[in-house]
């Protein structure tokens, strides 16, 4: 028995310094209390530092370590340290005071857990594991929501995704119930074979094509997609702020990983003409389009920004599910896939996402961020500095050329003409063109309307920091996009490969075990 | 997959699942709500360890073990959520939490 623990490496740290946070958050001593953040900063810098380094290892029994894994351990760890910066004022949210009894340090450790759950999402190779992270990832979201400050909005909030999540949960289960059932084992590469051997015969059987369809559906909570879409608005409205932004990255990423881990076992052969199971990727489609349309048509009925943002968070899984629709499938002379343009904007889009929110947090408004358009109206003559930093973020939402979003949406349309979808391609641009009606209000509330209330700021550092580092990051990947790019599309690469051939699985389990049950 | 003492146990767990469904989506007591949740979950408990007993390997009562256990912490969260829901509103109906539309 020999498991090399390397590969484990981000998510050992994460979840020790969660240990450790919770530990330190419940001192008796105040001093030793605010020392959670930066528990928790440094924990992931040191996790990024580690994922970066991780090689190709592994022994392909306990856990796969291919290109996504490690991309997966840097978003996770990165985009989780700029989630971290705009919360840093996450225990004092309720009181401006800044009681020293109001001190919440927990907060981070439930953050922390949910974020090596995602950076554990790409490595699992079995469903239990699979489970057991996005089970991960969800719980402490839970908390998050609920005890994330004390008004009846957050408690509401907390309730609808607590509830819909436990649902979408038992929908995904059932669909690894039947995929258990139709593999016969829970390992990946067994799943993965008795797909493969499935699909040669040309003939897939209703019980996988059950589990597939409510995987999906499932998940689709996760990612924030139809037709478990309709939490998201409320849900991001009622959250403190800074858990809304953690929201806007975390379960999504998550979801996002997730859907590729699952149909990766199927070897991503089920569309094509004849192909048996090319309902699903027809669905994908379908469900791609309804989520673009209904994230950008409701979004420009908002005046609530976090709302607005919710929407538009919506809208944008659509884009990404447009990418994972088409899959990695790659036509010759085409420098990029569905599945690497999916990657590389979900990258993007929490980076710019996250931005965003981090300037509204620091722009305090009524409540615990600005959170209507009037709150923010005229602000960049006071503060032009974060009415910059919002405005280049939602320029990049937009796909404003030089900013990264552009180029994620260019390699999604790319990808969508490239294995021969114009009409998906015609429906993104469309769907950019609706959107750029609704953050464009917020840019004209903010350079053209006169101040409306007085600003507050925060005083803490942290939350501007993350907003301009954010800022600066989505400029940078939008004229210098080669190391995201890079990142990105090896991932996407590997992955038709990898899992399916590189071991020939064990099937069929009956032969290979004594019958340890009586009949 | 061809055996009939699978399926009639497959249809129990598919029967529980819709089972909790409908009730997920008709009743309006949380406490009644979240059993409703746990009733889908023993349903798919119930395919897996069939699916288990089928393929003559343990994988899918692993599963199970792992499965309650999530399930149980799943519990633990609901009824803290409930509490604090309870105490602030006197009512556990979710159409009194519902002041956020649009």
């Amino acid at each position: 028995m020999n498991i090399n623990l390397q590969g484990l490496c981000p998510e050992i740290i994460m979840l020790s310094a969660a240990a450790l946070v919770l530990l330190v958050g419940l001192c008796p001593r105040d001093g030793v209390r605010r020392s959670s953040q930066w528990i928790a900063a440094i924990s992931l810098v040191l996790a990024f530092i580690a994922a970066w380094n991780l090689g190709p290892i592994g022994d392909g029994r306990h856990w796969t370590l291919w290109p996504l894994a490690t991309y997966d351990s840097l978003l996770a760890s990165g985009i989780g340290l700029l989630t971290v910066l705009a919360s840093w004022d996450m225990p004092f949210l309720d009181d401006p005071a800044q009681s020293d009894k109001a001190y919440r340090g927990e907060f981070f450790a439930m953050l922390l857990c949910s974020l090596a759950g995602l950076s554990m999402m790409a490595k699992v190779n079995d469903l239990i594991w699979l489970f057991l992270a996005l089970e991960l990832v969800s719980i402490p979201t839970y908390i998050m929501v609920a005890a994330g400050r004390g008004n009846a909005a957050a408690q509401e909030a907390g309730v609808k995704y607590f509830f819909l999540g436990a649902l979408s949960a038992a929908i995904y289960l059932f669909g690894f119930s039947y995929l258990y059932g139709f593999a016969g084992s829970t390992r990946f590469t067994a799943i993965a074979a008795a797909f493969h051997s499935a699909l040669a015969g040309g003939h897939l059987p209703y019980v996988a094509l059950i589990g597939l369809l409510m995987v999906v559906i499932g998940i689709s909570y996760k990612i924030a997609a139809v037709p478990l879409h309709y939490y998201a608005p409320d849900v991001y409205q009622g959250a403190a702020t800074p858990v809304t932004a953690f929201l806007s990255f975390t379960p999504k990423a998550a979801g996002f990983f997730a859907l590729i881990i699952v149909f990766n076992l199927t070897g991503w052969k089920l569309s094509g003409p004849g192909a048996p199971g090319h309902v699903l990727p027809d669905l994908l489609m379908v469900l791609a389009v309804l989520t673009m349309f209904i994230g950008n048509v409701l979004a420009l009925l908002q005046r609530n920004i976090k709302r607005l943002l919710a929407y538009s968070s919506i809208a944008n899984s659509g884009y990404m599910l447009v990418g994972l629709a088409v899959g990695p499938v790659r036509p010759a002379g085409s420098a990029i896939n569905g599945l690497s343009a999916t990657l590389f904007y979900l990258g993007a889009y929490s980076l710019m996402t996250v931005g965003a929110f981090a300037a509204l947090i620091y722009l305090q408004g009524k409540t615990d961020a600005a959170e209507d358009l009037d709150d923010i109206a005229g602000v960049a003559g006071e503060h032009p500095l974060a009415a910059a930093s919002m405005a280049v973020c939602l320029f990049s939402l937009i796909g404003m050329p030089g900013t990264v979003g552009f180029l994620g949406k260019l390699f999604i349309i790319q990808a969508a003409l490239a294995a021969n979808h114009p009409l998906l391609a015609v429906l993104v641009v469309i769907n950019a063109a609706i959107a750029a009606a609704y953050y464009l209000r917020i840019v004209a509330a903010m350079y053209l309307r006169d101040a409306w209330t007085p600003f507050t700021v925060r005083r803490s550092l942290a939350p501007p920091f993350a907003a301009a580092l954010a800022t600066v990051l989505v400029i940078f990947f939008g004229i210098f996009p080669a190391q995201l790019f890079q990142q990105s599309s090896a991932s996407g690469q590997v992955v038709p490969t990898a899992v399916i051939s590189h071991k020939p699985a064990p099937v069929p389990l009956a032969a290979a075990r004594p019958p340890a049950y009586p009949q | 997959m061809s055996n009939p003492v699978l399926y009639r146990y497959l249809a129990l767990g598919a029967a529980l699942f819709a089972v909790g469904l409908v009730g997920f989506l008709t009743r309006r007591n949380m406490i009644m709500i979240f059993l409703s949740t746990e009733i889908m979950f023993q349903g798919i408990a119930i395919n897996l360890i069939a699916f288990s007993c089928y393929h003559q390997n343990a994988a899918g009562q692993s599963f199970v073990i792992f499965l309650l256990t999530i399930a149980a912490a799943e519990a633990s969260l609901a009824l803290g959520l409930v509490v604090m829901l309870f105490r602030r509103r006197e009512t556990l109906n979710v159409d009194a939490w519902s002041d956020m539309q649009g």
